[in-house]
């Protein structure tokens, strides 16, 4: 009877643990969205007012953010620096897929950052800009669209992560 | 020279093939990449291809492509062709090492103002080579009792004038035999004689030199007298108006002044208004022309302000 308590208990509390994983992904992935928008506008500063190669100005930025944004952008730094041979776009596309696929990114946020990726460095400095706004634009409004939502899933994913639980317990009992 | 720092610039194929050339850099002059012709490896005595399989002979010369260029202009710039809008007005990048980057291509006009450049078709990689001790010889010439000459130095192009300057300024700053050193002013507006790399000079321009990277002449100068206290002002290849006027407010406020200037003799030198003025007026206390006769960097004569021999 106690190894059924037992049992109950840690379904329970895996249930709920499932709620509250969904819970830290969405606050992951605001906080990682908000780096991005902070990258998008010293990365905005560092080319319009210092005319600045993206190598610089990766390795500028890297220092004022938090992981897991100041890795990718470290590691973009330092490959476009040795300039092994590879496109900026494939340097990109790696460093996204080492630092940015765990953290609860969407695929619709990814495949944004991507096509950023795809259009930086070429074309004058006018273009870059315009290139960043436009990602800014976008990233601004998946954070917005989050952000109100958030709190109602929030509440449905614990209650849901509780009540599961819960039912679980009574089915196998 | 380091290899590695050259052959990174290029294109994976043309690096393949520089590593299994294996030119001698440390002679090398130039890098000449056109589209749908051979690379061109530019030395002192001459010139060859790189060819397919290494030295061979009968090998055939590499072709470039159009792939090879816009690759190799985004390792030149660090993929940011964007940062160097202002360079390719003037047609040139200047990057890590002091080496410089001539681009050529179809020329974007904005009324008669160069916007920038498309479709380049030609990337001439000059590699910077600093030789130190060069002005060893022309220093005691130029300098009399810790007395600096305002002094000229005169050549036709690809004579040696820039490198001679560099280990002037760098002597100088440094100090040499009992002399002191002191402080030195350059305004380098082309990159070309410290090669600034995101700040950082590529040659070695001595302790005390204080350099203003990319900045016209004439401004240059005036800032330098304003706030660094220069004791010499050394500038590269005067040509402008309002560099002859910079050059009397220099002279003017008790500094020292070294420059250059393309020409082949004083009656050259003579021709030209602008040097005319200064030359009647004895600005220039000295004068050293070079030729490339026997290489680059032979001094021909060195002249005082009245026309004689200081050798």
């Amino acid at each position: 009877m106690y190894v059924k308590a037992a049992g109950m208990l840690l379904m329970i509390l895996g249930s709920v643990g499932i709620g509250l994983s969904l819970d830290f992904s969405m606050n992951t992935r605001a906080e990682v969205l908000r780096s991005l928008l902070r990258m998008t506008a010293l990365l905005k500063g560092e080319i319009s007012f210092g005319a600045s190669s993206l190598p610089e100005a990766f390795a500028q930025i890297q220092r004022r953010l938090a992981m897991p944004v100041s890795g990718f952008l470290e590691f973009l730094a330092k490959e476009t620096e040795q300039a092994e041979g590879e496109s900026f776009h494939i340097i990109f596309k790696k460093g996204m897929e080492r630092y940015l696929k765990g953290c609860h990114l969407t695929r619709e946020d990814l495949e944004n950052l991507e096509a950023l990726g795809m259009q930086l460095g070429f074309l004058d400095q006018r273009n870059q800009i315009h290139q960043l706004e436009l990602y800014e634009q976008e990233t601004e409004r998946m954070l917005r669209v989050l952000l109100e939502e958030m709190p109602a899933r929030k509440k449905v994913c614990r209650t849901l992560g509780v009540l599961g639980g819960l039912f679980l317990a009574i089915v196998l009992l | 020279m380091q290899a590695e720092q050259i052959t990174c610039l290029f294109a994976k194929n043309i690096r393949r093939l520089l590593e299994e050339d294996k030119p001698d850099y440390d002679k090398l002059y130039e890098i000449r990449m056109r589209v749908g012709r051979p690379l061109f490896l530019i030395y002192e005595g001459g010139e060859r291809f790189l060819r397919q399989n290494g030295r061979c002979a009968n090998g055939t010369p590499y072709l470039v492509t159009r792939q090879d260029l816009q690759e190799t202009l985004e390792y030149v710039s660090g993929y940011s062709m964007y940062a160097y809008e202002e360079e390719l007005r003037q047609g040139f990048l200047s990057i890590q090492g002091g080496h410089r980057v001539g681009v050529t291509g179809k020329v974007i006009l904005e009324g008669n103002r160069i916007q920038g450049m498309k479709y380049i078709s030609c990337i001439n990689i000059r590699l910077s080579h600093q030789v130190k001790g060069c002005a060893t010889k022309i220093l005691p010439m130029i300098h009399k009792r810790g007395h600096v000459y305002h002094t000229l130095i005169v050549s036709p192009p690809r004579c040696g004038k820039t490198t001679l300057l560099r280990d002037i300024i760098r002597q100088i700053s440094n100090g040499w035999g009992d002399i002191p050193g002191c402080n030195v002013g350059v305004v380098d507006e082309r990159s070309e004689l410290a090669g600034c790399y995101r700040g950082i000079p590529q040659n070695d321009l001595g302790m005390r030199t204080d350099i203003l990277d990319g900045c016209p002449k004439a401004e240059g100068m005036m800032m330098l007298i304003r706030s660094m206290s220069p004791k010499v002002v050394a500038v590269d290849e005067l040509g402008k108006e309002e560099d002859f006027q910079a050059v009397e407010a220099v002279v003017n406020c008790g500094c020292r002044l070294i420059a250059t200037v393309h020409g082949g003799s004083l009656e050259d030198l003579c021709s030209k208004p602008l040097f005319e003025k200064l030359m009647r007026q004895q600005v220039f206390e000295r004068y050293i022309f070079l030729s490339s006769r026997e290489q680059a960097g032979t001094i021909r004569v060195v002249l005082d302000k009245e026309g004689r021999s200081c050798m």
